[in-house]
């Protein structure tokens, strides 16, 4: 039974949105349950403090009355649930989707001034959090976990290619093929971590085994499977041409 | 006498002649050529001046049978731009025609120490060695000198009486007062090499008189040029509350219509509601009320996320590439969600990079269909970090691998040095990260820039 809490300062609408929940959740047969359903911000996080699980949230972003505005509050909820949904119910002058994506991780928006869809966007996103719960389950896959400044992203080991040493000083970058992300740290804590499936072909390259396509002996680099190319060193190209 | 006339006139022409082109060197190597444009005047005058000011100095030596004293003048001269140089970057890094003023004094005084070289080769000025370890004793002076400016400099960046001077101080002022204090230690030193000869001592004091004069001229000529910038900021401002008034006076347009518009509505509902036909009051309300809002609300939001942006530069950066966008018909979604001030980088640096990410975004989706043609413009922050976003549709299918290869472009050979200069320029920012993702059909180039 996953829980959902939902915060919202305008009573009518509260009330629609719990009603609409409910009756979506019976007809898909959802194991979601409204757990709590709040005018009030700091209720919510007092609630969320005594029962940490991962939940489901749908929140207003305005509490005029209130201390805490509705991007305070999911920060407030990441800190407790992180792997939690959220969801925003709000007007379209006060959407920031990209922002509220980025910095939450928000799943989805709800749009207050469309109401006739208002239904279908509910069942839309619980749909969705369904799917993602499903593969959450079935995912036992290894992660690295890169913080960054202002978020901790989790990456798949096996969808890694390479970390290469960047142009900046401290700083090395994991590539994987459609991400490209810096941060600060160093190879050698990197390979330490991540050996045997990882090999350091180079003082600035560490590559993982499984995406080595060839060795190019003559030009010292390696190619990988989709495409890229890392150095490899004089003292390495011996080892790895043994290997592959 | 013909001599004398050969060698200035000699002289300040060769001189006007190399600077102009190493000048010419250093704006095509820097990039810096629109500086060049804009200050076109204060090159040349300034040229001139430093053209004229060495020929004369080499005059008086001539005439007056000496040398060394210009020459320490020269090397104390452009020691003391790269300090002063040193200075303006760590205090005032936005100043870009001091870049060129360093550029130009650093040539003009390296082809003097070049010339005086040659002078005393085919002259054979250099008579005793006396005056051959005064010329050289005064390098390792200006050296510490320099080092001992850039050491202040590097202590003082964090302190917090500097950052008050600061504040009181404007950049002229600063740059006088910094000029001042090297005079007077420079005029220690000459009265301490030149206090047993009458002669080279009133040679000195001239020489620091034509030194203090110079360096007034400079001040007031950095101070005019510093009105013209707060000039041309003005303007920009001015363009930019126009911008503002009119996009204004458009929103208020549109509400006097929806304004009239409700009343039909109201009237529209009013009907049905008497009828009990809710179906239809609902289907009225979606198509009609909320529609119109939209349209006045995204005009006041566009203005209300942009007056967030305190930092003229940006602002200015971000309305031109809105217009262009706008102009082709892309629509571009900005997010901006605090007030955006200074952040801890050269804004000229983050005007290039922003530049060449949006005209890169905008590139990308020109050829596109209408709905695909969609920019977002990210700007956030926290305590810790700013964080700026770019993203568009990556309808080109550009794969990561290839544009981590230098010199790759979609558009064409010779063309791919847009990112190649972005990571140029954050080379020099340990605490700058630059993210790319691919994901979802969607290119986004993420730069998050820790607070310090």
């Amino acid at each position: 039974m996953v829980p959902i809490y939902i915060c919202e300062d305008q009573s009518e609408i509260l009330k629609q949105l719990e009603k609409n929940i409910q009756n979506i959740s019976m007809i898909e047969e959802f194991d979601f349950n409204i757990e709590l359903a709040t005018k009030s911000p700091d209720e919510l996080i007092r609630f969320l403090k005594e029962q940490r699980t991962q939940g489901i949230y749908f929140l207003d972003i305005e509490f005029p009355k209130e201390s805490m505005n509705g991007f305070e509050l999911g920060k407030e909820i990441r800190k407790l649930d992180s792997r939690g949904f959220l969801i925003y119910v709000t007007t379209h002058s006060e959407l920031l989707p990209e922002t509220f994506s980025y910095q939450l991780e928000a799943l989805d928006y709800i749009l207050k001034d469309d109401p006739a869809k208002l239904n279908h966007h509910i069942k839309k996103a619980l749909l969705t959090i369904q799917g993602l719960l499903d593969n959450e389950s079935s995912d036992v896959r290894e992660l690295f976990t890169v913080e960054s400044a202002t978020r901790i992203l989790h990456i798949p080991v096996n969808t890694i290619d390479y970390f290469e040493t960047t142009y900046k000083k401290h700083n090395v970058a994991l590539i994987t093929s459609d991400q490209y992300i810096e941060f600060h740290g160093n190879l050698t804590q990197i390979e330490k971590r991540l050996s045997p499936d990882f090999i350091r072909t180079h003082q600035s390259f560490l590559v993982n085994r499984s995406k080595i396509q060839t060795i190019d002996k003559r030009h010292r680099t390696v190619l990988l499977k989709n495409g890229s190319t890392c150095l490899v060193s004089r003292s390495k190209i011996k080892e790895l041409k043994q290997l592959y | 006498m013909a001599q004398f006339e050969i060698v200035f006139l000699g002289n300040f022409f060769t001189l006007m002649l190399i600077n102009f082109f190493t000048l010419f060197l250093a704006n095509m190597f820097l990039g810096q050529v629109f500086l060049w444009k804009k200050h076109k005047w204060h090159f040349f005058c300034n040229n001139l001046l430093f053209s004229l000011l060495i020929s004369l100095i080499s005059l008086l030596d001539l005439s007056s049978r000496t040398q060394f004293g210009s020459l320490t003048y020269s090397i104390i001269l452009s020691v003391q731009f790269i300090s002063s140089y040193l200075l303006i970057r760590l205090f005032y890094p936005m100043v870009n025609y001091a870049q060129n003023v360093f550029i130009q004094t650093i040539s003009a005084a390296i082809l003097a120490v070049f010339e005086y070289v040659l002078l005393s080769l085919f002259l054979g000025y250099i008579q005793s060695l006396p005056r051959l370890a005064i010329m050289f004793a005064s390098i390792p002076i200006s050296f510490v000198q320099v080092g001992a400016a850039t050491f202040f400099c590097y202590m003082a960046r964090r302190s917090q009486v500097v950052m008050a001077v600061k504040r009181i101080l404007d950049y002229p002022t600063f740059m006088l007062l910094f000029a001042g204090s090297f005079f007077f230690s420079d005029l220690v030193v000459y009265s301490h090499f030149f206090f047993n000869n009458n002669d080279r001592q009133a040679n000195s004091w001239l020489l620091s008189l034509i030194y203090l004069i110079v360096l007034i001229i400079f001040g007031l000529w950095t101070l005019t040029i510093d009105q013209k910038k707060k000039w041309e900021n003005t303007q920009l401002m001015l363009i930019q509350q126009q911008n503002y008034l009119r996009q204004m006076e458009e929103v208020q347009k549109e509400i006097k219509s929806v304004h009239h518009d409700y009343k039909n509505m109201l009237a529209g509902i009013y009907m049905h509601a008497s009828e009990g036909n809710t179906k239809e009051i609902q289907k009225f309300l979606t198509d009609k009320f909320f529609q119109l809002d939209h349209r006045i609300e995204e005009k006041l939001k566009r203005q209300n996320q942009l007056l967030l942006i305190e930092n003229l530069e940006i602002k200015g950066l971000l309305i031109s590439k809105l217009a262009k966008a706008e102009s082709q018909g892309i629509t571009i979604q900005l997010e901006i969600s605090d007030i955006f001030r200074n952040l801890p980088m050269d804004v000229s640096d983050l005007l290039r990079i922003m530049g060449i990410f949006l005209d890169n975004a905008i590139e990308a989706v020109a050829g596109l269909t209408q709905s695909m043609q969609k920019i977002s413009i990210v700007i956030m922050q926290d305590d810790k970090c700013f964080v700026i976003r770019i993203k568009n549709p990556n309808e080109h299918k550009i794969l990561l691998n290839e544009l981590m290869q230098p010199n790759f472009s979609t558009k064409g050979k010779n063309r791919g040095f847009g990112l190649a200069n972005v990571r140029k320029v954050l080379a020099k920012y340990p605490h700058i990260l630059n993210d790319i993702d691919i994901q979802n059909d969607q290119f986004v180039q993420t730069l998050t820039i820790k607070k310090e």
